[in-house]
């Protein structure tokens, strides 16, 4: 049988004797429990905990309906700074910790997701205002190139219909091929090299070519194996021919059928240069910019 | 182990029938790319490809018709 006192004369508020577990249980219509007190665990609420503001409302701590058996330990300080975040172990043990976690690596790197933490970047740096990568940059999903520094764009340009936008950058070499008449029987080089340069709608190509025999064809002088075709068929081309004989100035034009033909004024007509001009040890240096749809 | 693989990676059509191709050739340590280099090449309807890679040569063929040809040779 349970004793009930309160007010004794022994300063006891309330207190509960003669209950073989040594609980004191609140229960509210006599059946429901709403509080526990035991020696190990100070109150135990069925319900949740109502804090009552001084003037008006109420901040209610509640537990889950499934609330398992957890425990959490408040922190043994106030935090550090304003803004720290409330962060706790597995064992439920909290702490203040500034928000948003650690930054992982060296200062000024940026930050990128590492497996679930922060890492940093070692290459890709910033003060703050600016971005520094100190090696390459892939572009369109390309795989930044192991050398050197600079970006690097898909093999396969993924043209923009933005107009300030860059969407294309490659290099490579050709080999350019000198026609008389769209033929090239027995020409033969002692010099054949071609580079490209695309950046963007522009390509540029350098051409260097030594002839060591103009073979047997005949017919106007073309370079052919062009690597774009232009989108401005008859782009003017800067040359300098050696051993090559017009009464004029030469001007050759990329054609949109590939080839570079090589005109001049002869009494103000314009004429094509052919293989009469042209001796075997011939040497055609060429430069042209133009744009290409490709 | 470094390998040197080389293969033509890119072949275009234009509206006029000229075959544009791109040959890469790469040098992999491992499977990692280290370099990259290309070299390109145009061919022009009904020129010689006798010398060119079979995958290019059949473009070539599927895309000059004797009408391409002609439209070429005529322009």
């Amino acid at each position: 049988m349970s004793t009930i006192s309160a007010g004794t004369t022994s300063n006891t508020a309330l207190k509960q004797t003669g209950d073989t577990t040594g609980n004191l249980v609140l229960q509210t219509n006599g059946t429901t429990t709403a509080m526990t007190i035991s020696s190990s665990q100070i109150v135990s609420l069925t319900s949740s905990l109502a804090l009552l503001g001084s003037t008006s409302g109420s901040v209610s701590l509640t537990a889950p309906a499934v609330a398992g058996t957890q425990s959490y330990t408040l922190p043994t300080a106030v935090p550090a700074s304003n803004g720290y975040a409330l962060t706790s172990t597995t064992a439920g043990v909290m702490s203040w910790a500034a928000a948003g976690g650690s930054p992982g690596g060296s200062t000024t790197q940026i930050q990128y997701n590492n497996a679930g933490a922060f890492g940093g970047i070692s290459g890709f740096t910033t003060d703050g205002t600016r971005v520094t990568a100190s090696t390459t940059i892939g572009v369109g999903g390309a795989t930044p190139s192991t050398s050197g520094s600079g970006i690097t764009f898909p093999a396969t340009a993924s043209i923009s219909s933005n107009a300030n936008t860059l969407d294309d950058y490659e290099e490579g070499t050709w080999t350019p091929a000198v026609t008389f008449g769209g033929g090239s029987t027995g020409i033969t080089y002692s010099s054949q090299a071609g580079t490209y340069t695309k950046i963007g709608n522009t390509v540029r190509l350098g051409i260097l070519i030594d002839l060591s025999s103009k073979g047997s064809s005949t017919g106007r002088l073309a370079i052919s194996g062009v690597p774009f075709t232009t989108s401005q068929s008859g782009t003017p081309v800067s040359v300098w021919c050696d051993k090559v004989t017009v009464t004029g100035t030469i001007q050759p034009y990329l054609y949109s059928d590939n080839n570079i033909y090589f005109l001049y004024l002869s009494s103000g007509t314009a004429t094509n240069v052919t293989n009469a001009e042209v001796v075997n040890t011939s040497s055609l240096y060429v430069s042209v910019v133009y744009p290409t749809a490709a | 182990m470094l390998t040197k693989q080389v293969k033509i990676d890119q072949i275009t059509v234009t509206e006029n029938g000229i075959v544009l191709y791109r040959e890469a050739t790469s040098i992999l340590e491992d499977g990692v790319e280290l370099s990259k280099t290309y070299h390109r090449s145009s061919l022009t309807p009904g020129q010689d490809i006798s010398a060119v890679p079979a995958n290019v040569q059949a473009i070539c063929n599927a895309a000059w018709t004797p009408e391409v040809i002609a439209a070429y040779q005529a322009a």
